[in-house]
């Protein structure tokens, strides 16, 4: 077996136990939504690396599918006045049918032409969420989208936001390791030797696709109640390549490697932000030392390290 | 009547604005296939040379003419040198680290010239269309725009540096074989890319004002324009152009623009779902 599957299928349990714990505890330090937003951005990082390091996706434009879950969840709140819960249930589909969609125009193509075609979809959704003033409020956004009573207090939700965060980091997992996740890398290795074997490429890559953006939409739902107000920026290019940084930052192609990523962005983010207005200028030396240092991402360039250690002990 | 000229006027600007909002990129990506995130911020760049030296009282035509191709041509150079050329045959770690180096661009003008808007006014007079009021500048635009394809063309196709860069692109071995180092090839279509952006930055400057962030606005549809294009530079890149001029134009005027961009986008996903190698992939095959 490929070293792959030992670092998604390997947590050891005392590891495993005092991240648990860390995860609990984390609204005990800090009464800020730092750490719900973490959580959010873990799982929207994840379901990019789902697309991108295992079905071979690269998505330019993950942040519609995030933007699609947000503007839904807003709007089902403002428009048609669905109760909270409800609304955060069901705005991931709303990604999912923009994925339905854009997918399968997208699946079609390959490489280079691929990615500006998602980046193409983002933009559309960029565009109207932008212009349409009547229903998406436009450059203004939306206000006024709050979690219902019981979730009001910042530990309730962030507790809410880790446990949904949890299910689906599982069931990506679970889906990973199913048939579908193996004919998934199948595609991803090898499409010709794939199609020769009887797996219909292209259909898994667009289920693939559908369900990333219904993990991103999920992602995208509780960062709009999290922050009770959304704007144009939540689908802009900047949000996609944030989450391509963040998942390259952690490493391609495995589970922990996107979530990795998340966190040391947002971190990176939170502490450097804070103290200089040219956090963007920053963040692009940051993808320039990475692409031309660390190719690997700082997860697989500290695995690298582990390997070697290991063999210079042995 | 009147109106139909004013939309026909409004239609040949747009094409010639695509065509000169997308050539830089189109050289970079359609010769080396190096997709460049940065070159939304080659043309903000070229806009802020022009606008900078307008200020300090140069001839605003040299500006943008001259002074800003060679602004960011020089830039483009740096940037070859630097990051582009470790990253020959990655495309996505090109993305990213284009992506980075646009960033980087906008913090280091926003150090320079601040976060405020900066223009300068047209240096041609409006003038009067029947009962409508025209830009004189988008003119001057239409004939740099046809002159810059124009002129690429006859480089292209009918001189010696035209058919040597051809050559290293179809095949480096023999072109180092022949004598040229493709990898000087490569760094001089960059630059010549990053030139091209520069002057079509410069030309545009005082159309709109200019903020660090503004080079956001021309990426999505250069590169729509570009992919749609397809492999061949010139006679992709004209073609696509035409075709979304037309229609996000004739959109923008029976709705309203936002309709118009979006009709554009629209065709274009169909476009590549009919033609995945985009329309030189189908049409006009052996054209430069």
């Amino acid at each position: 077996m490929t070293d792959e599957f030992k670092a998604a299928g390997c947590m050891r349990w005392g590891w495993f136990i005092a991240f648990a714990l860390v995860l609990v505890l984390l609204p005990a330090v800090t009464n800020t939504s730092t750490p719900t937003l973490l959580a959010i951005w873990a799982l929207f990082a994840l379901s990019l690396g789902l697309m991108w390091g295992y079905a071979g996706i690269l998505s330019f434009g993950h942040a519609a599918y995030f933007g699609l879950g947000a503007y839904g969840a807003a709007l089902l709140v403002r428009s048609l006045g669905l109760p909270m819960e409800v609304a955060l249930l069901l705005s991931p589909f709303v990604a999912a049918i923009g994925a339905l969609v854009f997918g399968w125009f997208c699946v079609r193509l390959s490489g280079v032409y691929l990615a500006m075609l998602t980046l193409a979809f983002s933009q559309i959704v960029w565009s109207v969420v932008f212009q349409w003033d009547d229903f998406t409020g436009g450059s203004n956004g939306l206000t006024g989208v709050w979690p219902a009573e019981w979730l009001a207090d910042k530990r309730s939700y962030y507790y809410l936001t880790l446990a949904l965060v949890v299910g689906a980091i599982l069931l990506i997992r679970r889906a990973l390791f199913a048939p579908f996740g193996y004919a998934m890398r199948a595609g991803r290795d090898s499409p010709l030797r794939a199609d020769a074997i009887g797996i219909d490429v292209k259909r898994i890559q667009w289920v693939a696709f559908v369900i990333a953006a219904v993990f991103a939409g999920l992602s995208g739902a509780l960062y709009a109640f999290s922050k009770g107000s959304i704007s144009p920026d939540t689908v802009a290019v900047g949000r996609s390549v944030d989450g391509l940084v963040m998942v390259l930052l952690g490493g391609l192609q495995t589970l922990a490697g996107p979530i990795v990523g998340a966190v040391t962005f947002t971190w990176l983010q939170d502490a450097v932000a804070r103290n200089t207005d040219y956090w963007r200028a920053l963040l692009g030396g940051i993808i320039l030392l990475l692409v031309l240092v660390f190719p690997q991402g700082i997860a697989g360039f500290v695995g690298g390290l582990f390997d070697r250690m290991k063999k210079v002990n042995a | 009547m009147d109106y139909a000229a004013v939309v026909a006027l409004e239609i040949v600007y747009m094409i010639a604005f695509l065509a000169l909002t997308s050539a830089g990129l189109a050289i970079v990506f359609g010769m080396m296939r190096v997709i460049n995130l940065a070159h939304g911020e080659f043309v903000m760049l070229g806009g802020y040379a022009t606008i900078a030296s307008a200020k300090a009282g140069i001839n605003i035509y040299f500006a943008m003419l001259v002074i800003s191709p060679l602004v960011v041509g020089l830039w483009g150079l740096i940037v070859e040198r630097v990051v582009v050329r470790h990253l020959y045959g990655r495309m996505v770690d090109t993305m990213l680290a284009t992506w980075g180096v646009s960033l980087l661009m906008v913090g280091l003008v926003t150090l320079i010239f601040g976060n405020t808007a900066v223009s300068v006014p047209a240096p041609i007079p409006g003038y009067q269309l029947g009962s409508f009021q025209m830009g004189g500048y988008n003119l001057f635009i239409i004939a740099v725009g046809t002159l810059t394809v124009l002129g690429l063309w006859l480089l292209l196709r009918y001189t010696r540096v035209g058919l040597i860069a051809r050559g290293a692109m179809q095949s480096a071995d023999v072109a180092a074989s022949l004598g040229y180092n493709p990898k000087l090839v490569y760094m001089w279509t960059f630059t010549a890319g990053a030139a091209l952006s520069g002057l079509a930055g410069g030309v545009l400057a005082p159309l709109t004002g200019l903020l660090p962030s503004s080079g956001g606005a021309y990426i999505a549809k250069a590169f729509i324009t570009v992919i749609t294009g397809g492999a061949a530079v010139i006679a992709g890149t004209l073609s696509s152009s035409v075709i979304f001029g037309t229609i996000n134009q004739i959109v923008s005027f029976s709705s309203t623009p936002v309709f118009g961009e979006i009709a554009m986008l629209a065709l274009a996903i169909v476009l590549l779902r009919l033609m995945p190698q985009g329309i030189t992939g189908r049409f006009f095959r052996n054209s430069a």
